[in-house]
């Protein structure tokens, strides 16, 4: 398959690190923020997708980014509500194949699963990642001291 | 949200987590319920109530970059320390406090911002950074896709 043609909502902490990232593996890569003084977080050096400036939860700007051709699109601006609710216009109205998006509150997540739209949770994903180092750590001895 | 950690051996672990914020208390929390000795510090008694009574009610209350706070929360006996605080420069500094003074095997400073995790790691500090994390899982999820 071709390379997919990603598309990001939010360039904050996570979204500028996954478009570094995606656009420094050859992936084809839009990210959209409402503040352009956020685009100082891509990299110079691995950033080579398109920036668009404006509001996501507007469909002229979603349809200005390529979600039309997007294979998959991560909401990760830093509202929980504005997240979802850019999910499902692109899950229901533009029918974007695959669609996530970053979720803080770990109770929501069934929600946005019900809805169709997958989660990425970085509280949990660290809490994983976590026990995976503690077991290991245990595993070769470190326990009990 | 289940965690799988099968490895019954993490219930020998002795932990202190520093910060009772969303990963604080969830790391805490299934500690807890895997039977290992976990302790909980913050600075504010509040942020306690989350946790199961018996936790928040071993919670040790005060500022973690005092000595006496963390030796308080067991720190001396620790196997690991994780610091999870809000605050990033102080996760790091709790960290390494914890590995230089207290000689924890296992200390784990979070840290939200990536380029930051980039520079402490290059200072010798074992980060855990939730962003590279979540960028992580979604960039597998997207190879899944391209097969």
């Amino acid at each position: 398959m071709r390379t997919p043609y990603v598309l990001i909502v939010g360039c904050g902490r996570l979204g500028s690190h996954l478009a570094n990232l995606l656009s420094a593996q050859a992936h084809r890569v839009v990210v959209i923020d409402r503040n352009e003084a956020a685009f100082a977080r891509l990299s110079a050096e691995s950033f080579s997708g398109f920036r668009v400036v404006g509001d996501a939860s507007e469909p002229a700007v979603l349809r200005k980014a390529g979600i039309e051709k997007s294979d998959l699109l991560i909401t990760a601006t830093h509202e929980d509500n504005l997240n979802l609710m850019v999910a499902l216009v692109a899950k229901r109205v533009f029918a974007v194949p695959h669609v996530m998006a970053r979720v803080y509150d770990p109770a929501r997540e069934r929600l946005y699963h019900d809805l169709g739209v997958e989660t990425v949770c970085p509280t949990l994903v660290a809490a994983e990642h976590f026990f995976d180092l503690l077991s290991r750590a245990a595993g070769s001895g470190g326990g009990a001291k | 949200m289940d965690i799988v950690h099968s490895d019954a051996t993490v219930s020998r672990l002795s932990v202190v987590i520093v910060g009772c914020g969303r990963l604080g208390s969830l790391a805490a929390r299934r500690l807890y319920e895997a039977g290992s000795h976990v302790q909980v510090i913050d600075r504010s008694a509040a942020s306690c109530g989350v946790l199961p009574p018996s936790l928040a009610a071993a919670a040790r209350i005060g500022d973690p970059l005092l000595p006496d706070v963390l030796r308080a929360g067991g720190i001396d006996e620790a196997d690991c320390c994780l610091a999870a605080t809000e605050n990033d420069t102080l996760n790091a500094a709790v960290a390494m406090m914890c590995s230089r003074l207290f000689c924890v095997g296992l200390t784990l400073a979070c840290i939200a911002d990536q380029p930051r995790a980039r520079s402490y790691r290059r200072l010798g500090i074992d980060v855990l950074c939730t962003v590279e994390l979540a960028a992580a899982k979604v960039v597998e999820r997207i190879r899944q896709i391209a097969v």
